[in-house]
């Protein structure tokens, strides 16, 4: 994998956002499919506690 | 965490094919976990296209702990060292022993006066990220908790990318709206978004609780406590807050519809 990839992401990620179409990230009762659509597109981090 | 609340979490991940970053702590010590490497595997396993990271005090690495850890498809550690005091002499020192320790040589890659130290080096495939920073310049108040680190005169006006971007899962299957939050804190339990035991990931991220986050925090406007007083650096430009309005006034108003 190119690690280089996910540095870039990070610092170009409002770039990339603003050029979507961001309403479903903003309103609410969305169905199941746009639901998963909208995670896989926008989430980049995913943050596990995996011990305490 | 639970071996449960894992296992619902990555099932839900591999249901999309996750590609991002998964982080494997919050405020925990990753390295005390003597599961660790088996967690990364299975992770691996089941979503081989994700980059798996996780940050560390660096206090339990060593050299056969990074070659485990090499082996169990883990892509990146981020170390993060702290100093008797944060003169930058001593947050030298401190970066100097922990590569001795490992028998590494390094070289700083990034150095601001006063302010930041980074090391960046590949160890096989993970990549080494160790920083030691000035906590006391650039330390953030994690949501308010940490009072030593709120600044007075800082009114936060700039955007933030974290609730579009992240999602936070508590050790206790807890989702809060940004790594900000401390887990199970006074102020945290009071913005706590829901439990991975019984909703999942994409009705947690798709939650009234979370739009209204991503709402307050998409423009240049003050910002609500605790957000205020927040530090976490966004690189938002002030010539896309026209645009911005024009996106929030359109959610705004297909809201109503």
């Amino acid at each position: 994998m190119n690690k280089n990839i996910k540095k870039y992401r990070a610092n170009d990620f409002w770039n990339r956002l603003l050029e979507n179409d961001l309403n479903k990230l903003f309103l609410l009762g969305l169905g199941e499919l746009d639901k998963k659509s909208v995670f896989k597109k926008f989430v980049e981090v995913v943050n596990l506690e995996t011990s305490t | 965490m639970s071996q449960l609340i894992m296992d619902k979490v990555i099932s839900e991940l591999k249901e999309i094919d996750y590609d991002g970053l998964i982080s494997l702590n919050l405020y925990n010590e990753p390295l005390l976990n003597n599961e660790l490497e088996s967690q990364i595997q299975n992770i691996k396993n089941q979503l081989p296209n994700c980059f798996i990271s996780f940050n560390s005090n660096g206090d339990y690495l060593t050299s056969d702990r990074l070659e485990s850890l090499n082996k169990s498809g883990l892509d990146e550690i981020r170390v993060t060292l702290h100093s008797n005091t944060y003169q930058d002499e001593n947050r030298k020192k401190a970066v100097q022993k922990f590569f001795n320790k490992l028998n590494i040589e390094y070289e700083i890659n990034k150095y601001i006066p006063n302010e930041t130290i980074q090391v960046e080096k590949e160890i096989d495939s993970i990549n080494l990220i160790v920083m030691c920073h000035n906590w006391s310049e650039i330390g953030n108040d994690r949501a308010g908790s940490v009072k030593s680190l709120t600044k007075d005169t800082k009114n936060r006006n700039s955007p933030c990318m974290k609730p579009f971007r992240e999602l936070v899962i508590s050790a206790e299957g807890n989702c809060y709206p940004c790594c900000n939050f401390f887990p199970n804190s006074e102020i945290s339990e009071k913005f706590k978004i829901g439990n991975i035991g019984n909703k999942s990931i994409y009705d947690i991220f798709s939650s009234d609780v979370m739009v209204n986050f991503r709402k307050k925090l998409f423009d240049f406007s003050p910002k609500f406590h605790p957000c205020s007083t927040c530090n976490d650096v966004d690189n938002s430009s002030l010539d896309s807050n026209e645009s911005r309005k024009l996106i929030l006034k359109k959610a705004l108003k297909d809201s109503k519809c």
